[in-house]
Formats: C-alpha cells, structure tokens, sequence
C-alpha cells in the first residue's frame, strides 16, 4: 500500500515535468492528423489481411516518428537533463525502482497509450468491421511495427544513462535512430542482391514488420524470402526478447548508478 | 480529500484537453479529397421487364475506402439491387438464361444472401452511393418493372476516400462531446477560485 502511494508520488511529478498543458494535447493532434495524413491503404487489394496490413502501416507510418520526437524530448533530453543537474538525485528518498518505473511509465508508457489509443480511434472510424475479422494481422501489424520503435527507444535510453547531458544524449539519440535506420537499408538491399535470407532474417529481428510484409508477399524480400506466419512470430519475440533485455539492461545501469 | 478532487478534477480535464484535440484532428483530416477513379458513362433502352447488368468501374473488389458513386437518369421508374457478388460470376449465371423478371426473381431467391441493397430509381436523377463495410464484390442489377421502355443513362466512377463522412461526423460528436464534458468540472472550479479571489472579501 506504501509502496503504491509513494510510486503515485513519484510518478506525479514525473508525468508533470513530462507533459507540461499543453504538451499532451499536442501530441495528440500530431498523432491523429498524422494518422490521416496517409492513411489511404492499397484499394486495389483483395483480401482482408493484406488491406489491412497496408493500411495499419500507412496509419502508422508519421505517428511512429511523433513517438520517437516524443522519446527524444521526454528521455532523451528530460532524462539526459535531470541526470545532468542532478534532479534524479532530489527523487533519492524513493526507491530506486520507483523512480525508474515512473520515468518509464511516463515517458514511455503515456505516449505509447496515447498512441495504440489514437490508432484504435482511426481505425474504428475507417474500417470497424474489418478490424475484428482480421484481428490477428492487426495485432501482428501493431506489436511489429511498435517493436521497431520500441528497440530504438531502449537504445536511445541506455544513451542517456552512459551520457548522463540533456543536449548531447539528444543529438546522439538522432544519430542513433538514423544509423540504426541506414544500416537496416543498407543490410536489406544487402540481402536481396545476394538472396540472403540470413541477413534478411537478422533484419527482421531488428524490425519484425519487414517479415509480416514478406509474409503477405507485399515486400521486394518476398520473391527472395517469403517466412511462414509461425516464422514471422518467433522474430517478433525475439525482438521483444531483445527489447526486454536492453530495458532491464538500462534499469540495472539506472538503480547501480543512484545507489552509487 | 479536496486536494486529491482536485487532482482528478486537473486529471480528466487533461484527458479531455486530449479529446478535444483528436476530434480538432479529425475534422481538419474530414476535409482531405476524395479521388475519383474510372469514370464511366453509357445509355440505353431497357426494355419492358427485362435487366441490365454492370459491375464497379474499376472491377476490383470495393472496400470502406474504395466505393462505388453512380448516378442514374431515367424517364421511368426502375428497380436497382446491389448484390456482393463477382460480376462473371453473375454474367455466367446468367448467360443461358432469359434476361427476364421472372429469371431475376430466380436468381434473388438463390442469391438472397448477398444481396445488399434494393432501391426504387424514380424518374429524373438519382445519385447512389456505397461504401462497404468490408472487402465486397459489387454487381449492379437494374430492372425495368414498368410496362413501358425506359431511357436511362449510367454515370458511374469509384470513389476513393480515406473513410466515409458519417463515420467522421459520428467520431467527432463522440470525441468532442465527451472531451467537453470531462473539461467542464475544471473550468468551473478555476471560475469559482478565480471569482473567490477577485472579491473583496
């Protein structure tokens, strides 16, 4: 009961130092407009798991990069910023995984709710019927494309745990997302001019959504890689795997550092 | 006990704030175009109790943001069904048959299932619209009930659209009325305090 009373403490002021009026309401008009902004699937499309494959991506495709604008602010630059004028510091009474949970929940949590709840919005007023009649691909579309986002914010955090400055964890989080992007394009067309399915496979479990999209056959990969969906699954876990390590990773480096 | 109010007061304006700015969102993406593709156009006579038929524009299937906008001019009134259903496969059905009322009722009573709307198209000029809710084929079947030949022409093309305006406006209502209901205690209370402040009391 104490516990929970002082995470709610600790997890009010950081979501108050995160989302200062109005930053949420604008992110949310980013998110929603964004969504519409493409969000014309493939008319040509037959089939209800390729339609809606395509169109989720289209509805994703500039909300994913506000998420990570929204990651660079709140944990690359709010984090890198606290650390660096030693606000974490003034937390200390909490503990140390109070802290980092209320830092993760905000930062991550809140604009990740923010965004699966936007898409839901889109998404029901476009197509609601085909929503649920197509509920796996749906799923599998949204936790793939996410894993993406997701991996680069875990990197984009331990950044700022090593760097510990609001500015520089920011460049260097830009650096990361942009290298981490070309070495995928680069690893990619790699692959395909030497039908490489390994090097496609090591690029799927960096980015699952690459293997769902040859799966549907709807990606160049696919005359030289077409997974089955149980193939598609597992590198979507792995990614989650991966993911989940490089969190715990950053909340051991985190909770040593205070304790230090 | 009023500090903790009004934290949930601070709480679900904030989600409300968040509404209202979707639905802001929305009714700025409910003014992006719709596409038209391949526009179409013919005349003819339709006999006395027989049928025309005719598929989408484009002969993909139609989906909610691919849907099919026909508007029809006639001098008698005609009876239109839509039925979810392949053209050729309708074509094939039909081909060895009379294009008559009478196979027409034949072919209602096997495919009633897929039948997805039936209209009475009024002399003058009738628009129809259809968005499907999901992946449909769309086969147009028009019929001359009348004892008399009837004149029409078809102007038909698909219409692309990123989702229909009734889904919009319904989406709006809901996003903006439930955000303006969850600002309200908010504003009243900053009111209240503001006033409580200013009197001279």
């Amino acid at each position: 009961m104490r516990g929970n009373k002082l995470f709610s403490e600790v997890f009010d002021l950081t979501v108050h130092a995160d989302y200062k009026f109005p930053q949420l309401e604008i992110f949310a008009f980013l998110y929603a407009i964004g969504a519409f902004a493409l969000g014309l699937g493939n008319v040509t499309l037959t089939h209800n798991g390729p339609f809606m494959l395509i169109l989720i991506s289209n509805l994703m495709n500039i909300p994913l990069y506000v998420f990570l604008i929204l990651v660079l602010k709140n944990l690359a630059y709010g984090l890198g910023n606290d650390l660096q004028k030693g606000k974490i510091r003034t937390l200390l009474p909490y503990e140390a995984k109070n802290i980092w949970a209320a830092k993760f929940l905000s930062t991550i949590g809140i604009g990740l709710l923010l965004f699966v709840g936007v898409q839901l919005f889109a998404l029901f007023i476009i197509a609601p019927a085909m929503v649920l009649a197509s509920i796996g691909t749906v799923l599998l579309t949204y936790l793939s494309n996410i894993g993406y986002v997701l991996l680069l914010t875990a990197i984009i955090f331990l950044v700022t745990l090593v760097l510990k400055k609001g500015v520089a964890s920011l460049v260097a989080g830009t650096l990361v997302y942009l290298a981490i992007g070309i070495t995928i394009q680069a690893v990619s067309s790699f692959a395909l001019t030497n039908n490489s399915i390994t090097a496609l496979q090591i690029v799927a479990l960096f980015n699952p959504s690459t293997a769902l999209i040859a799966n549907y056959g709807l990606a160049p990969a696919s005359t030289t890689w077409a997974p089955t969906l149980t193939e598609a699954a597992v590198l979507l876990i792995g990614n989650y795997l991966i993911i989940a390590f490089l969190f715990f990773l950053g909340y051991y480096y985190f909770c040593r550092w205070l304790r230090a | 006990m009023a500090e903790s109010l009004k934290r949930w007061i601070i709480f679900l304006a904030r989600i409300g704030g968040v509404l209202v700015a979707i639905s802001l969102a929305f009714y700025l993406a409910s003014f992006i175009p719709r596409g038209s593709l391949y526009p179409s156009s013919h005349s003819e006579l339709l006999l006395s109790g027989k049928f025309n038929l005719d598929a989408t524009p484009s002969l993909y299937a139609i989906n909610p943001q691919l849907g099919m906008k026909i508007i029809f001019t006639t001098n008698k009134t005609l009876r239109m069904q839509v039925f979810s259903l392949n053209y050729s496969d309708v074509e094939k059905w039909l081909n060895d048959r009379n294009q008559n009322a009478t196979v027409l009722a034949e072919f209602e009573a096997a495919y009633s299932g897929d039948l997805i709307l039936r209209q009475n198209i009024s002399s003058g000029a009738t628009t129809f619209e259809y968005f499907p809710p999901k992946i449909e084929n769309a086969t147009v079947i028009v019929l001359n009930p009348t004892p008399h030949v009837a004149a029409w022409s078809f102007n038909e093309e698909d219409v692309e659209a990123i989702a229909t305006p009734g889904s919009f406006s319904l989406a709006l209502i809901i996003a903006t009325s439930l955000g303006v209901v969850l600002i309200l205690p908010w504003l009243t209370s900053t009111l209240k305090e503001k006033r409580r402040k200013e009197s001279p009391t």
